[in-house]
């Protein structure tokens, strides 16, 4: 079940509260499709899609979570190694946009790395919202990160979540020079992102465009 | 009793398991190696073709292997009187030796129910399932995310008032009975299917599900409560096992534990289909959850070793996201037959386990009850003590 040819591997965890649509947000992106019939995320799951950024081909290893709190000794074991992290919340329930600072600060405490990240808030389709635009750009700001806002049910921007992720993980990428991309294309196909791979070749530039 | 529908489904699976077996047993493989099939009565209403397309042998539709028939015959046979009432009719087999065995093979439909009733909560005081109900719990949002997001897609659970409110207000009982835990997402899968063996019986099913929480063969309130600790205690038994029955297994890195923890808190259902699901329960309730998990994973990578060491990390991927997208065939009278004779863990393994992770710098006290696990009147009266001091139940 090979996807072929790819120029990196790139790790990314989505996160938020449970119920904001994070699971739906990744089948819309990676099988273009949005379940009414969907199921509570029970632990972790994970998607693989390549994406373009111009000339690159970024293959991503996407790890979508449970968003109860309980889960987070869970799914904080999936979080070493990960490049990029979509921050995910509901324009409908404040609660999970009051939780997004949160889980940044989760991502702060467990990980030294700099990580690509975005901010998204969820469900734009609803009429009944509840956090504003400014609110979500104001945060995004504070943490200098980008931020859209998004329907999962509607298909809307969520290919730009992504590709604005894409823009930047590719930035990064290529500022750690040659060496990095060398060694991943030689084993291309059968790569694996795993804990020691990451330690060797996890950036040691900090990614200011982030 | 019960609304599901267990029939003659034939599954024939060729395949050759990795390891031999431990200790003799009674059955051949051949008697558990026909499937079954568990529809609601609803999803079986609205498909006219449900018998032909399951091939439901009419004449016998409620056993699902001949070796449980004749068993489950010959024991209603020596029963004293004829005996029309189901209820009466599993009192006077629970006693008897064989009941457990019998359960193992697999019930008849319309004593599925009243048998894991009895494996659950004989000789348990009943819990008040009312007082629980009165007020709302404090963690009622999290119940409500997931209330309509739990097997819609099965006809108990697609409509509002039907399954939904049960499930909404068992989930809110459980939590109030034991506040200190409260509810984890993986209940309500459990809860769910409680809810379409029992027939929709809502007392029931919280006696049921309050057993499964706390009773000392099963203790699941550890695995929903905060830290998880029989999640961990049992992803480290079954890594461990995993290292010494497959060495050669290669579970890639990023796949090892995510489909165990799928397995282990949601009991099999996010990952198995329905009826394979509610076989392996029934080798839950005799065996209980604490060495029921661990054996039925065990048994299913033994059983679909040469699928599994195939594996690369996409297909984990693909193949652990529900029962709806997976590849991995395999067989679960197969699963039950390997967990008993092959994979079958002893109580002191349990306790070793349980004191080899005891760490003084972090006490957990599912570790320090465990311990005793291997002196079963020792360990329940540890149990006993710590549940009602920790719990206040009525």
């Amino acid at each position: 079940m090979s996807l072929g040819y790819y120029d990196w591997l790139v790790k990314v965890i989505v996160l938020g509260d449970s119920g904001v649509g994070k699971t739906n947000i990744l089948t819309q992106f990676c099988d273009s499709k949005f379940s009414q019939n969907y199921t509570a995320t029970i632990g972790v799951d994970f998607k693989i899609k390549i994406l373009n950024v111009q000339d690159k081909k970024i293959k991503l290893q996407i790890w979508d979570t449970a968003g109860q709190e309980r889960f987070r000794n869970i799914t904080q074991t999936y979080y070493k190694g990960a490049y990029g992290i979509i921050f995910v919340y509901s324009l409908i329930d404040r609660n999970s946009f009051n939780n997004v600072e949160g889980w940044i600060k989760s991502i702060l405490e467990s990980t030294t790395d700099e990580v690509c990240s975005i901010l998204v808030g969820n469900k734009l389709d609803s009429q009944d919202r509840r956090v504003q635009t400014a609110e979500g750009e104001k945060l995004a700001q504070k943490y200098n990160m980008p931020f859209i806002e998004t329907s999962a049910l509607e298909n809307k921007n969520i290919q730009d979540i992504f590709d604005r992720l894409g823009q930047n993980l590719k930035i990064r990428l290529e500022n750690e020079g040659q060496k990095v991309s060398n060694n991943i294309h030689t084993q291309s196909g059968q790569f694996k992102l795993n804990q020691e791979v990451n330690q060797t070749e996890q950036p040691t530039s900090s990614c200011n465009s982030c | 009793m019960g609304n599901n529908n267990v029939c003659l489904a034939e599954i024939p699976v060729y395949r050759t398991n990795h390891t031999s077996p431990k200790t003799k047993t009674k059955w051949k493989r051949e008697d558990l190696k026909s499937g079954s099939c568990i529809q609601t009565l609803v999803d079986k209403e609205n498909n006219p073709d449900f018998f032909s397309q399951y091939q439901c042998g009419q004449e016998l539709p409620q056993y699902r292997n001949k070796l449980a028939q004749s068993k489950w015959s010959e024991a209603f046979n020596s029963s004293l009187s004829i005996i029309n009432d189901s209820q009466q009719t599993i009192n006077s087999l629970i006693d008897k030796p064989e009941f457990k065995e019998l359960v193992l093979l697999g019930p008849p439909k319309q004593f599925r129910w009243l048998s894991w009733m009895n494996l659950l909560t004989k000789s348990q005081p009943p819990i008040s399932y009312e007082k629980y109900l009165e007020n709302p719990p404090t963690d009622i949002s999290n119940i409500m995310k997931d209330i309509d997001r739990t097997f819609v897609d099965n006809a108990l659970f697609s409509h509002q008032s039907c399954g939904q409110e049960q499930l909404k207000r068992v989930l809110c009982a459980l939590s109030n009975a034991l506040p200190t835990m409260g509810y984890c997402q993986g209940m309500n899968f459990i809860c769910a299917v409680l809810l379409i063996v029992s027939g929709c019986d809502e007392h029931q099913v919280f006696q049921a599900f309050m057993q499964m929480l706390i009773n000392e063969q099963h203790l699941l309130c550890f695995a929903f409560s905060d830290d998880m600790p029989l999640h961990f205690f049992l992803t480290n038994l079954i890594h461990y096992q995993i290292k010494k029955k497959f060495p050669k297994l290669n579970l890639s890195d990023i796949s090892d534990s995510f489909w165990l923890s799928k397995m282990i808190l949601s009991l099999f259902t996010y990952v198995f289909k329905m009826e394979d699901c509610i076989r392996c329960w029934d080798y839950l309730m005799v065996r209980g959850m604490i060495r029921g998990i661990p054996e039925l994973i065990l048994a299913f990578i033994d059983a679909t070793y040469n699928q599994l060491s195939k594996f690369q990390e996409e297909d984990f991927a693909y193949n652990f996201k529900g029962p709806e997208t997976t590849t991995i065939q395999f067989n679960v009278g197969e699963l039950i037959y390997l967990a008993k004779s092959n994979h079958n863990l002893d109580r002191s393994f349990i306790s070793k386990f349980a004191k080899k992770m005891r760490d003084k710098n972090t006490p957990s006290q599912l570790l320090d009850l465990l311990q005793y696990y291997h002196n079963p009147q020792l360990y329940k009266k540890h149990v006993s003590f710590y549940v009602s001091t920790i719990f206040d139940l009525c």
